[in-house]
């Protein structure tokens, strides 16, 4: 058994509110709602929802249409764990296309619009094309239009891989999902961070800290938090975050000499905005994740969160760029830096002057958190931007889980 | 593509690009240097690199105030004299410092004298320093300065190195393979710590010479139990133990590889180039270092020390080290 926990129990108790719970049992009656959804009615049967009669992109002549490529006829028994993709947007594709690399079967894919399950495994490259196409999951035969958060707890697979986008108005979704995910047993990997902001302290203080993956979320730095948590709770004092790499593009344009707009431009130019560029320009997107870090080092769980949305903010469109020049000049830099103290008093996010030697000077290749410990400043970087990193670093996190489960069996 | 660090109070960190290329093949991801500086910001630069047991304090300072590993050579009025120059070092890539290195049980790739000169090279560029007044290194960070001055001769205006090789003596390669060699067992065994402190007191008694440990160990064996006990032991063991408590195995065997991995060519060292060498010194003979000088396109000076401290007289012949830094810098 590869399971973490009783996902089949979970996604029972998931359904046993709405969908009749026939679908998750093994050769089971269901209704309409839970077909397409059953775990073992599935087995052998095209569930991609791209047709019986025709071969699915990148499907080899022969091979049945529910079977990923390469995969060839998976024996009834497989035993790989099972991994669940919300969000096949750019990072999603990009982990789609990762993830074959990983011991796993990618047996569910949601969008916002519906969920395409096989308990054998889905035809990834398939599903990667008709998303790279503009194609919605809703358009796919047998996709089914139910909640994701249901639709996570009736897949119950071992991992849940939430891809989806930061945006504000998805935040209490995106905390829904997350539970789901974890309530089921299922192992969490997270690359937007406002579900952590919002949750964090619920999640990570708890007994879900094990079956918590945030690699992505802090840009590559998240497996370094969790690791060293406990210290950090016990010991730091204050932390402070560089990170935005976008501002910090902008800001490395502005000192060498382009205007405000010309520096977004630039950033523009390599992919760096967030979809939505506010994030990025008025310190949503830092203020988000020195949300998410202060609760996870400093909150408790009885205690809600800094919102990030009350966060004092700079924004980069107020930046005086003679200033910037003028410290460039001098030997120094600027940096968007997020700081916080364990009090929670004075959470701000802001353009300030660093000397080139400080940790948080970082250059546009990487995050830098910054934790002040009686020994010094602790101090993670983390390289995971753009979105094959970021999916990178969601394979990370799934990864270190198999290895994790793999000593523990 | 994480990495974590902790960095004391006045210590300096510089990001190295987030792909740094090895020159044995391979990169080091995220990598970074921990740094100081000490002195006027705006003086000429001065580059201070040690052994691979030094680190980036030099000296005491306003920043940093506890001693350093080369206390009375540099700071003001010194030879080295911080009131006039501004003196830059760091901790070596896979070190016992702060720069990324591998933790415990972790592999790491191998970083060779080159990875150590392209790393500061990198460091100058990010504190917008052009060149510097001179590299002052002894032993591996001598290594490390040749290897700067040869593949960076328009950042360096000055090359001094003491007891330093353009490589490595088989014989001293030799007795570090053996060091090596226990620490590797000791991993396998689950003994690395202890394999550690044997290991560095092979090395402790290569460094220093036989006068030196006749004059301070001579004397009769004792007797524990059915174990002889030899006077030198209790400083073996001493010099070994506080090694095992400040560096991780794998620190050590990256960095001891790396010395043993150095080699560059003298002729491309067109920088101008005082040498130093110590008679007595096992690892670094005085005529391996006449061939060296015998070498360099532009040698200035080559300085024969005689001296009871063998390989370790960079640390320990202050007069006669320190007539050499004033000569370099004058």
């Amino acid at each position: 058994m590869t399971r973490f926990a009783s996902g089949q129990k979970a996604a029972r108790e998931c359904l046993s509110g709405g969908l009749p719970t026939g679908g998750l049992q093994t050769g089971g009656t269901g209704t309409a709602a839970s077909l397409s959804l059953a775990t073992a009615s599935s087995v052998g049967r095209d569930t991609t929802g791209f047709g019986s009669s025709g071969q699915s992109p990148g499907q080899s002549p022969g091979q049945s249409p529910g079977q990923s490529p390469g995969q060839g006829s998976a024996p009834r028994n497989e035993t790989r764990p099972t991994l669940h993709l919300i969000g096949p947007g750019q990072v999603g594709r990009e982990f789609l296309a990762q993830a074959r690399a990983l011991p796993v079967r990618i047996v569910a894919v949601s969008d916002s619009k519906a969920t395409v399950f096989d308990r054998q495994g889905l035809d990834t490259a398939a599903i990667q094309q008709h998303k790279q196409d503009g194609g919605s999951l809703a358009t796919l035969p047998r996709a089914e239009a139910i909640p994701t958060e249901l639709a996570i707890g009736v897949v119950a697979a071992d991992f849940v891989v939430d891809a989806t986008p930061t945006s504000v108005a998805g935040t209490a979704a995106a905390v829904l999902r997350g539970r789901a995910a974890l309530r089921g047993g299922a192992f969490l990997c997270l690359c937007g961070k406002n579900a952590l902001a919002a949750a964090g302290p619920e999640w990570l203080l708890g007994s879900h800290r094990a079956r918590l993956g945030i690699q992505a979320v802090l840009g590559g730095a998240g497996q370094a938090l969790l690791r060293e948590l406990d210290e950090l709770r016990a010991q730091c004092s204050s932390l402070a975050l560089v990170g935005n790499v976008t501002t910090t593009v902008i800001v490395q344009a502005i000192e060498a000499g382009a205007s405000i707009e010309e520096g977004i431009a630039v950033a523009r130019e390599r992919g760096l905005l967030e979809p939505d560029p506010t994030l990025d320009l008025d310190g949503s997107d830092a203020a988000t994740k020195l949300a998410a870090v202060f609760g996870a080092v400093f909150g408790e769980p009885w205690l809600a969160v800094p919102a990030s949305a009350r966060i004092g903010k700079q924004d980069l469109r107020s930046l005086d760029v003679g200033v910037v020049r003028e410290r460039a000049r001098r030997g120094a830099t600027t940096r968007l830096v997020a700081r916080a103290s364990r009090d929670g008093a004075d959470l701000r996010v802001g353009y300030e002057e660093l000397p080139l030697g400080s940790p948080l000077a970082a250059p546009p290749d990487r995050v830098v958190y910054g934790y002040e410990l009686p020994s010094g400043l602790r101090v993670h970087t983390g390289l995971a931007l753009g979105y094959a990193r970021t999916a990178g670093a969601l394979v990370e996190d799934v990864a270190q889980a198999l290895r994790t489960l793999e000593v523990t069996r | 593509m994480s990495a974590a660090i902790t960095l004391p109070a006045g210590v300096e960190l510089c990001h190295l690009p987030a792909q740094f290329p090895l020159a044995h093949g391979g990169v080091l991801a995220g990598a970074s240097l921990a740094f100081e500086r000490q002195g006027p910001v705006d003086a000429p630069v001065v580059v201070v690199l040690g052994g691979i047991s030094a680190g980036r304090h030099v000296s005491a300072h306003r920043a940093v105030q506890g001693p350093g590993w080369w206390e009375g050579f540099v700071g003001e009025g010194q030879a080295i004299d911080t009131a006039r120059y501004s003196v830059l070092s760091f901790d070596w890539l896979g070190g016992a410092g702060c720069s990324t290195a591998p933790a415990s049980g972790e592999s790491f790739p191998f970083v060779g004298t080159e990875d150590q000169a392209a790393a500061l090279a990198h460091l100058l560029t990010a504190l917008r320093i052009e060149k510097v007044a001179a590299l002052v290194g002894s032993s591996y960070g001598g290594m490390v300065g040749l290897q700067f001055a040869a593949a960076f001769p328009q950042r360096v205006a000055r090359l001094c190195a003491i007891a330093a090789p353009h490589e490595s003596h088989p014989q001293a390669s030799a007795w570090r393979a053996v060091q090596r060699g226990i620490v590797e067992l000791g991993l396998r065994t689950g003994t690395a710590s202890e394999a550690l402190a044997l290991a560095r007191g092979l090395a402790m008694a290569t460094y220093r010479t036989p006068g030196e440990l006749a004059d301070r160990f001579s004397g009769p064996a004792t007797w524990q139990g059915e174990r002889v006990r030899l006077p030198v032991q209790d400083w073996l063991d001493a010099r070994g133990a506080d090694f095992a408590d400040r560096w991780l195995p794998e620190q050590f065997l990256c960095l001891c590889a790396s010395i043993d991995a150095h080699r560059v060519d003298p002729a491309r060292i067109a920088v101008p180039c005082w040498l130093a060498a110590f008679v007595g010194d096992q690892l670094v003979p005085p005529p391996q270092v006449r061939e060296l000088a015998s070498r360099l396109p532009n040698l200035r000076a080559v300085r024969e020390v005689r001296s009871r401290y063998g390989h370790d007289a960079f640390l320990k012949e202050r007069l006669a080290v320190a007539a050499l830094l004033r000569e370099v810098l004058a």
